[in-house]
């Protein structure tokens, strides 16, 4: 029969006591419990999609909540922030604070510091919380394109029932179509019908083509006349090419005189006295 | 007889020493000018610009702008006086360089502008035709150009006259007349068909068919 046994029990309640008092003590530590809590008051406009213990977000990390909040006199949602001493170096007197309503999730007050060197916040500063609402957004910008659609969905119920009408201007144009390639038939027969006569008069007994190359024979028959007169104009060319040369000599000859003979005319005509005037004057 | 013959070889040998001898260039500048007024007027253009251009090759060798202005205004005469009209471009450049009264009132008074030609600076010959114009009766516009002696002068004026609108058959007529005895057939038919086109605005339809047939045989 073991000694004490009461004395080993209430050791074991009491050590297993503290174990857990000082877990619990050690868990609260590490949540912040006992951390020092700073208190900044915010407004809003309207207190819509603002709960208490709403939390505060910076750059994605949660570094407060949402305290408490109220109506002043004002009109004004006043709305009390808690942020643990650690976190307050994010918040800075150039912060701004949105209201963030996500598409899918709860609301949140997202921080931004745009310069983290300007100094604190003072906690007696009350900034005002702007909204930046996703959905209301989002509904923004679909909007137009629902229109866009409905109208869309407008035109095509309206071709869809013009083209149901049985006088409708598609049913016409079918029709029009259907005329058309009759007639396209008729005249493909006829082109065929002259196809068929052109090659007969062309390659036929009588056709053009055995008198085309009658005439050919015949012509070279005749240019092998022609040959010999060919060769004649080629002599003669030769001869006007000799000629044109002796004409060059002859008009520079010509030229020579004609200086010679003008230098003579100078001469009689200063020996002959009593001569026309030779000035120029204006008519 | 033989003393005659002796005489005359004196006078000849007297008169060539007491001759001063004409430059090459102011001869051969002034055959060519006279060439060419007389070829353009018997309507043979290409020869006539051949003239011209020797003419003006040849006062251009003398450096002479009095006398290149001249030639050209020359050229603008003969033009006028077959109611022809003129590029004046040449003689600007030369007038502007080297003005001479003489020519640049001879040119105010080829280009019409007679209310800016100066008389005195105009050759005596077309001072009553300028006076005549100014007071613009036709009859004194007749008389003058009849009174001018030189036929080309004669056929400028009446070219004048009627680019002023002061022409009638009389006037029309002597230009024809001037022009036939120099043989300018350009002219002729020129003025021929203005004297029809004349006879026709005045509903002389049966002179307007002579004058037709006229030009036809000359043609």
């Amino acid at each position: 029969m073991p000694h004490n046994i009461p004395l080993k029990v209430g050791l074991f309640i009491v050590i297993t006591s503290l174990m857990i008092i000082s877990f619990i003590g050690y868990v609260a530590y590490k949540k912040g419990f006992f951390a020092k809590e700073h208190t900044y008051t915010l407004s809003s406009k309207s207190g819509e999609n603002l709960t208490e213990g709403m939390p505060v977000v910076f750059s994605g990390f949660k570094i407060g909540r949402v305290d408490s909040m109220e109506l002043n006199s004002d009109g004004l949602v006043i709305i009390k922030i808690k942020v643990p001493d650690q976190h307050i170096k994010w918040i800075r007197a150039e912060s701004i604070f949105i209201l963030e309503k996500p598409l899918i999730g709860s609301a949140r007050i997202y921080i931004a510091t745009a310069n983290l060197n300007s100094p604190p916040l003072p906690e007696k500063v009350i900034p005002r919380v702007v909204e930046a609402n996703d959905i209301n957004e989002a509904i923004k910008n679909v909007k137009p394109f629902v229109e866009k659609i409905n109208t869309i969905a407008d035109n095509i119920q309206i071709l869809t029932s013009t083209l149901a009408e049985p006088d409708g201007d598609m049913n016409k144009i079918l029709s029009n179509a259907k005329d058309i390639t009759q007639q396209i038939d008729g005249i493909l027969k006829k082109v065929d019908t002259m196809a068929v006569k052109t090659d007969e008069r062309i390659y036929g007994k009588e056709g053009v083509l055995p008198h085309i190359t009658t005439l050919l024979k015949d012509m070279i028959v005749k240019l092998k006349k022609l040959d010999p007169i060919l060769d004649n104009m080629n002599k003669i060319s030769a001869d006007t090419a000799d000629t044109t040369k002796d004409m060059k000599l002859l008009r520079k000859d010509i030229d020579s005189m004609v200086n010679d003979i003008t230098g003579m005319v100078n001469d009689i005509d200063k020996l002959i006295p009593f001569k026309k005037e030779t000035q120029i004057k204006l008519p | 007889m033989k003393k005659v013959l002796y005489l005359l070889a004196c006078l000849f040998f007297l008169g060539g020493c007491s001759a001063k001898s004409v430059p090459d260039w102011t001869k051969a500048s002034h055959h060519q000018l006279e060439s060419y007024k007389n070829n353009y007027l018997q309507d043979k253009d290409r020869l006539a610009e051949i003239n011209f251009r020797k003419a003006a090759e040849e006062i251009k060798s003398s450096g002479s702008f009095n006398l290149l202005e001249k030639a050209y205004l020359t050229r603008y005469a003969v033009q006028v006086s077959v109611l022809e009209g003129f590029d004046d471009r040449d003689y600007r450049k030369l007038e502007a360089i080297e003005p001479h009264p003489e020519n640049v009132h001879f040119y105010l008074f080829l280009k019409g502008a007679f209310d800016q030609v100066d008389e005195t600076n105009l050759s005596q010959q077309y001072r009553p035709f300028l006076h005549a114009c100014k007071k613009g009766k036709q009859a004194d516009v007749n008389l003058s150009i009849a009174a001018i002696g030189d036929p080309l002068s004669r056929l400028i004026a009446v070219g004048l006259a009627v680019q002023k609108q002061l022409y009638d058959e009389t006037s029309l007529t002597t230009a024809i007349q001037a022009a036939a005895e120099q043989g300018w057939k350009k002219a002729i038919l020129v003025y021929l068909k203005k004297l029809r086109d004349y006879y026709e605005s005045i509903n002389e339809q049966k002179k307007a068919d002579v004058t037709r047939q006229r030009i036809d045989l000359i043609k």
